[in-house]
């Protein structure tokens, strides 16, 4: 294939699409507030440990460096300007689950709260925090789970380099 | 296990790595770590013959591939590079990196020189995080055109965003 060299930070943003998840993180005064995160994988599947990536100018950064939990919540397409709106504003400065009408469930197992408008929650208890350059990397083993009946893979939302997508084509199914 | 699981599709990518002996993987445990510095890694199951390769290695190499190479994305991650030569099982051509030694495929949109800067544990996996060293992408790269995987399901991103943020 006919190729040209690019610049490897343009690179970084050429990749197809990652999830977007909605994670959650407390104060331990009763303070909840919601990050958007683009940068979250599976990191292992036993015992299954999830890792979100968050820079350091961010507000929950300090809170997910006091704090000993976090919660994941997988958003559908539905909820693309929650979504938005919970990645371009500060927690210092707003509200996010009252700006965004969302429900806070108190975690099972964890102090931060649940998104209950989300189909699946994850609580996950901090195990390891990995510094991989200009993102913190928080990684946390999965404790708890809930997933609603009506989570459906294909209204998935994902996000990348400025781009909103849901998915295409399925090419094969398990 | 089963929420875990119904994360939404991620980037599938073939991961060359070796200098003699040559291997491609499967790999979809794969991400961004960093942007400046520009830092991604790859993980592979700890007792995996990749797992070797990549510990023995310090250059590697990710090419993300588009959706007609699903077959040969199949036969990376079942196949095992111990008993197989995948480049000759698949058909896919090995390029000599421009910057690193490991294998880049060619039929592939995107072709990524990593050099290795770190490796760790995290349960049944083992991460390896390497800087960008060089990359070469295909004329008009469209993002819908590359595969996505999750929990045994192939995927493409549709064509057109929802919602763009900024224009590219």
């Amino acid at each position: 294939m006919e190729k040209s060299e690019v610049n490897p930070i343009w690179a970084c943003r050429a990749f197809p699409a990652f999830p977007v998840v909605l994670a959650t993180v407390s104060d331990g005064n009763g303070n909840q507030n919601i990050i958007t995160v683009a940068l979250v994988h599976m990191f292992s599947f036993n015992p299954p440990v999830l890792g979100i990536g968050i820079s350091p100018a961010r507000h929950s950064y300090e809170m997910l460096e006091a704090s000993d939990d976090f919660s994941i919540n997988i958003p559908g397409k539905e909820l693309v300007e929650e979504v938005l709106y919970c990645g371009q504003r500060s927690g210092r400065d707003v509200n996010k689950f009252e700006d965004c009408g969302f429900e806070p469930r108190p975690g099972k197992k964890i102090k931060a709260a649940l998104i209950d408008e989300c189909a699946v929650n994850l609580e996950c208890v901090k195990r390891q925090r990995i510094d991989a350059g200009d993102h913190i990397w928080y990684l946390g083993e999965v404790v708890r789970a809930e997933m609603a009946k009506e989570a459906d893979r294909e209204k998935s939302l994902m996000y990348w380099s400025g781009e909103f997508r849901v998915l295409g084509d399925v090419i094969r199914r398990r | 296990m089963g929420a875990v699981m119904s994360l939404p599709p991620a980037p599938v990518v073939l991961v060359g790595v070796g200098d003699k002996e040559k291997n491609i993987i499967t790999v979809g445990m794969f991400n961004v770590f960093s942007v400046r510095p520009p830092i991604v890694g790859i993980a592979v199951t700890t007792s995996r013959h990749s797992y070797k390769l990549l510990e023995e290695n310090e250059e590697f190499t990710i090419n993300i591939p588009g959706k007609e190479l699903m077959e040969q994305v199949i036969a990376c991650g079942e196949k095992s590079g111990a008993d197989t030569d995948k480049f000759k099982l698949t058909g896919l051509t090995a390029v000599k990196g421009k910057r690193t030694k490991a294998p880049r495929i060619a039929e592939c949109l995107i072709n990524i020189e990593v050099k290795k800067t770190r490796s760790f544990e995290v349960g049944d996996h083992t991460w390896y995080l390497g800087e960008i060293k060089h990359t070469d992408i295909v004329e008009k790269y469209d993002r819908s055109q590359a595969l996505l995987y999750w929990d045994g399901e192939f995927w493409t991103p549709a064509a057109k965003p929802l919602k763009v943020l900024r224009p590219e």
